[in-house]
């Protein structure tokens, strides 16, 4: 069978099942909708979950100690915790990394803001975090109404979107 | 006639490593799904893998058996048009194979990737000229640059912990196919370094993270359908199946098992089906990955078989090695 009788015939439905396919992985927006909810435990051993910041403003950021823009960002998120009004929640997600781990780099790097351990990224997989780091900013009322998506985000930053979405 | 595409047993690991310098973060950012779980290079981003293989054949089976007799094979008589069954008498073939793949992430989910088997070296041993005149040789071997493959990959399910990748691509008649014997006339098929056809590859990847970036599973298959070459030679469909798990050991090493499991058809010329052609194999594939640097990994697999059919009767491998090195930039 020569290659143009093989598009002919063998070809063409694989394209359209693989089109098919396609269709069927278009999956609903994050960003506009209710904020997936969770129940995590932080480093320190404190249960957090999303029904404990209702009525926050909350900074939600996915990142790993791997990740080397992430471990940038973090004094950022320091500096944000520190500066920011009480009802502004900033929020650290680990994805899948040991707690000594976790606690050693917050103790190194001087973080207070929480540090939640998504041991078995089941909550990054229902913010569909895909590639780190990952930022979420989520209004008093539940919603995502942002996602920065890689690293490079300053204190000046958070406070300006902050700003911008009350 | 020795059935050599031990390339093609390797193919589904090539693809599956070229993003293993992903292990390392882009200038923003750093993708989960790493190593071999990944199918996709990150956006903007390009992984080239260096790899080389060696395959030493040299066991015999008949069927699925292993066999203490003479490995008597086919012969394709190209000028002719007919095929000479036992015509030679296969002792080894040595295969050293080196190949350059480069991919690019052109969005998130979608990778085009290019395979160049650049090196195409087999060593050939057998006994010629059976049954009259029987005469040894280890000057049939063939060298040469081997068929380009293009394939477009996209993720049609990309989570934190599920992967869908599906591909298309196109393997290229790039590669020498008519590279003449000791005695002038066109060489066995199956050790040239190109199969003379060019031939759509359709393929499918799932990884699933049970940690992520540090324990995952992967299933695949892929296949290749062949079409004829102009010499009337079609090589028989292959279908490669695919599975195992990675664990992250420490910021450096990382450990893979896979079961690579190739089904191609015999081969067929002049809509003959060529004896001793054809062959299911199925090898278990344990390995290394060692991040060097933020954009540099070192493999190396070794491939041993633990199911092998040929029709009739063949040489098959009785191990592979596989080291290389990937680069992300």
């Amino acid at each position: 069978m020569g290659f143009k009788s093989f598009v002919k015939s063998r070809c063409a439905p694989m394209v359209f099942l693989s089109l098919f396919l396609l269709g069927m992985a278009a999956s609903p927006p994050l960003v506009g909708g209710p904020a997936p909810i969770f129940k995590l435990e932080s480093v320190d051993g404190e249960v957090v979950s999303m029904s404990d910041l209702k009525g926050n403003f909350v900074v939600l950021n996915f990142w790993s100690t791997w990740c080397v823009p992430c471990i940038k960002e973090m004094p950022e998120f320091q500096k944000a915790h520190q500066s920011l009004n009480p009802k502004v929640k900033i929020i650290g997600i680990n994805l899948a990394e040991s707690r000594e781990k976790i606690g050693e780099f917050a103790q190194t790097n001087h973080l207070s803001f929480p540090i939640l351990l998504d041991a078995y990224g089941n909550v990054s997989q229902e913010y569909k975090v895909v590639n780190l780091p990952v930022t979420f900013f989520i209004t008093p009322d539940g919603v995502v109404r942002e996602k920065i998506f890689g690293g490079g985000i300053t204190q000046k930053m958070i406070e300006a979107k902050i700003n911008q979405l009350h | 006639m020795k059935k050599l595409c031990m390339v093609l047993v390797s193919v589904f690991i090539a693809l599956n490593l070229t993003s293993w310098a992903e292990a390392s973060c882009g200038s923003s950012n750093c993708t989960l799904i790493r190593g071999s779980q990944s199918g996709l290079a990150s956006e903007g981003r390009f992984v080239v893998d260096l790899s080389y293989r060696y395959i030493r054949q040299d066991d015999k089976k008949k069927g699925s058996s292993d066999f203490d007799g003479n490995v008597d094979v086919a012969k394709v008589e190209f000028e002719t048009g007919a095929i000479e069954p036992q015509h030679h008498r296969e002792f080894r073939t040595i295969n050293e194979l080196a190949q350059l793949d480069v991919s690019y992430g052109i969005t998130e989910r979608f990778t085009v990737s290019l395979s160049v088997p650049f090196l195409n070296d087999r060593k050939h041993e057998h006994i010629d000229g059976l049954p009259g005149s029987p005469e040894f040789t280890n000057q049939d071997g063939t060298n040469g640059f081997g068929d380009i493959t293009l394939m477009l990959k996209y993720a049609v399910w990309h989570t934190t912990k599920h992967q869908l990748i599906m591909g298309a691509g196109v393997k290229f008649n790039t590669g020498d196919f008519k590279l003449l014997n000791s005695e002038g006339e066109i060489n066995e098929p199956t050790i040239m370094p190109g199969t003379g056809s060019t031939d759509p590859v359709l393929s499918a990847l799932y990884n699933f993270s049970l940690i992520p970036n540090r324990l995952g599973f992967f299933a695949s298959v892929s296949h290749r359908f062949t079409t004829e070459n102009s010499l009337d030679y079609e090589f028989g469909d292959s279908t490669f199946i695919d599975g195992g798990a990675s664990y992250r050991l420490n910021e450096k090493i990382s450990l893979i098992t896979q079961i690579n499991t190739r089904i191609s058809r015999r081969d067929e010329f002049l809509g003959m089906g060529v004896p001793n052609t054809g062959v299911t194999f199925i090898n278990i594939t344990p390995g290394v990955v060692i991040t060097a640097s933020e954009n540099v990994a070192l493999y190396s697999h070794v491939q041993i078989p633990i199911y092998q059919r040929v029709n009739e009767v063949n040489l098959v491998p009785n191990f592979g090695l596989m080291a290389g090195i990937s680069y992300g930039f």
